[in-house]
């Protein structure tokens, strides 16, 4: 075994535990060496759990030796985004609030991974309640850009997107309601899968706003999102909004050429006042896909700043909503950001919300008729690679809000329209640091958008790219 | 509005929120008002869920 077992794809590593090849234990033994050595320079991990770890994969080494494979992903260590409950451990959220909260429960799509075998590493860190894009936190201090430590990982799943791409783990799960899987993976270099409104069960899941939640994976590579897709996806009694849309093959999916398949490019929008690097990668992503056999045509949008703005009001709202009882009782404990956004929505007349909630019909409808003629859409994740920390550091200060919005001005859209969308890592800037696109789906058709991530991942390396630690941090 | 919703907040704090959450309604000002009677939010998932939306 020449590679370290913790630089190995989701995928691969599962394979060579089923087929003996790797043990659990060594799985599991090199993330916990790495994460020994990045943690202290990254911060992604809000608890290690080393010597749990190293017990399940034991048990799960044993158990395969006598021949029960237990499923997928046998013995593959994975660690999370610390808002999906695992019974009997600590689940913080992000916050001081929920600091020693134990859940007493497991949420499905965390249930549905460790029925395929997965095993526990620890909790990833996250921006307080999700309610943040750069990945700050007051609390717990800001998680760190594995391509440079003085730079944001993006948020609010800051720990999924760090500890992927240092190559802490294989997999996390993140969450994304205004940008939260997509930016940490354009940031930090990994793929990230936004799913569509309903298409994985948020039952234990922290919620922030029940109409735009949604769950998905964080991997190395769009065939691990394309694995963890599946294990998750489907209806669930604990869930009415987990939707019972059929569950494609996605593995079969990614197998697929992108040959022939229409990628659309949006005419304004997503590509006016981009920094030049993320200008320059779109258009060598471009080339690539035209290589690869798509066509690429331009596509005329409807105006995706009302979007954007709709999707803060439903946002904003039902935030506040779910936390009007600590808003009152426990408004110190918050971070004065959070607690700024979640005062904010309190301005916020409930005709202005449903009126927001009653457009998503319509505005969707004009969607897809605007890109009837595409299988997907490509923009970039964000209109810049990720700001140093201290550049993005607004606090509460007068501007936040427009600063927020400038981050996710590329992502907000596609959560109000309740549609897929895969971040893919496509390319780095003079400076090293990642810049990722998104593929941007129809409703429930992940399958189109790993087959494209797929095919651009066979022909390019930028998803194989390890950081490393500068000499004079280790 | 803080008021209202009995959450105590200073002036201060009072003209902040104004401030911050005023790009959002300018932003979606043109949709405001304009929408059919008989529209409801959970026509969201009609669509969704419709042939030719996936």
């Amino acid at each position: 075994m020449s590679l370290e077992p913790a630089l190995m794809s989701l995928t691969a590593v599962a394979k060579a535990i089923a087929e003996k090849r790797v043990s659990s234990h060594e799985a599991t033994r090199s993330c916990l060496h790495r994460i020994a050595e990045w943690q202290p320079h990254l911060n992604a991990f809000m608890a290690v759990e080393a010597e749990a770890a190293l017990k399940a994969a034991d048990a799960a080494d044993a158990a395969l030796a006598k021949g029960n494979l237990r499923g997928p992903l046998h013995g593959v260590p994975l660690a999370h985004k610390d808002m999906y409950y695992d019974e009997g451990h600590v689940v913080t959220c992000g916050s001081r609030i929920r600091r020693d909260f134990v859940a007493t429960s497991t949420s499905t799509a965390l249930q549905r991974l460790k029925d395929a075998g997965s095993i526990r590493l620890g909790s990833l860190q996250m921006v307080e309640f999700a309610f943040g894009p750069t990945g700050h936190n007051n609390h717990y201090g800001a998680v760190h850009n594995p391509f440079n430590v003085d730079h944001v990982t993006g948020g609010s799943s800051s720990g999924s997107g760090s500890a992927v791409g240092a190559r802490l783990t294989y997999g996390a799960l993140g969450s994304d309601t205004g940008g939260s899987i997509r930016m940490p993976a354009h940031f930090c270099g990994v793929t990230g899968l936004k799913t569509t409104y309903g298409r994985i069960s948020r039952a234990g899941a922290m919620p922030l706003s029940q109409s735009l939640d949604t769950v998905g994976p964080l991997a190395r590579t769009a065939e691990d999102c394309a694995l963890l897709l599946g294990l998750m996806a489907g209806p669930d009694p604990e869930d009415l909004t987990a939707s019972a849309a059929p569950v494609d093959d996605y593995i079969a999916a990614i197998r697929q050429p992108i040959r022939g398949l229409r990628i659309g490019v949006p005419a304004t929008f997503y590509v006016d006042d981009l920094d030049p690097e993320v200008a320059r990668v779109l258009d060598e992503t471009l080339a690539v896909l035209r290589g690869e056999g798509a066509a690429i045509v331009k596509v005329e949008l409807p105006d995706q700043r009302q979007l954007s703005s709709a999707c803060q009001l439903v946002l904003a709202v039902e935030a506040a909503a779910f936390h009007k009882r600590w808003l009152i009782e426990r408004s110190q404990d918050y971070s004065p950001q959070v607690l700024m956004r979640l005062q904010n929505a309190l301005a916020i007349p409930a005709v202005s919300y449903l009126e927001a909630m009653r457009w998503r019909a319509a505005a969707l409808s004009a969607h897809v008729a605007a890109t009837a003629d595409v299988d997907a859409v490509i923009a970039p994740v964000a209109p810049f690679p990720a700001p140093t920390l201290a550049e993005s550091d607004v606090g509460n200060s007068p501007g936040a809000e427009a600063v927020i919005q400038r981050i996710t001005l590329f992502t907000r859209p596609i959560n109000y329209l309740g549609l897929p969308s895969l971040a893919i890592p496509s390319g780095f800037t003079a400076g090293g640091l990642p810049v990722g696109m998104q593929l941007i789906g129809r409703s429930f058709d992940e399958a189109t958008l790993l087959r494209i991530g797929a095919g651009f991942q066979r022909a390019t390396d930028f998803h194989d790219r390890v950081p490393s630690l500068p000499s004079a941090l280790k | 509005m803080a008021d209202v919703a009995g959450v105590p907040v200073s002036a201060e704090v009072a003209e902040r929120i104004a401030n911050s959450i005023g790009p959002a309604f300018e932003g979606f000002a043109p949709i405001a008002g304009t929408l059919p009677f008989d529209l409801e939010p959970a026509t969201f998932l009609l669509v969704q869920a419709a042939k030719g939306a996936r």
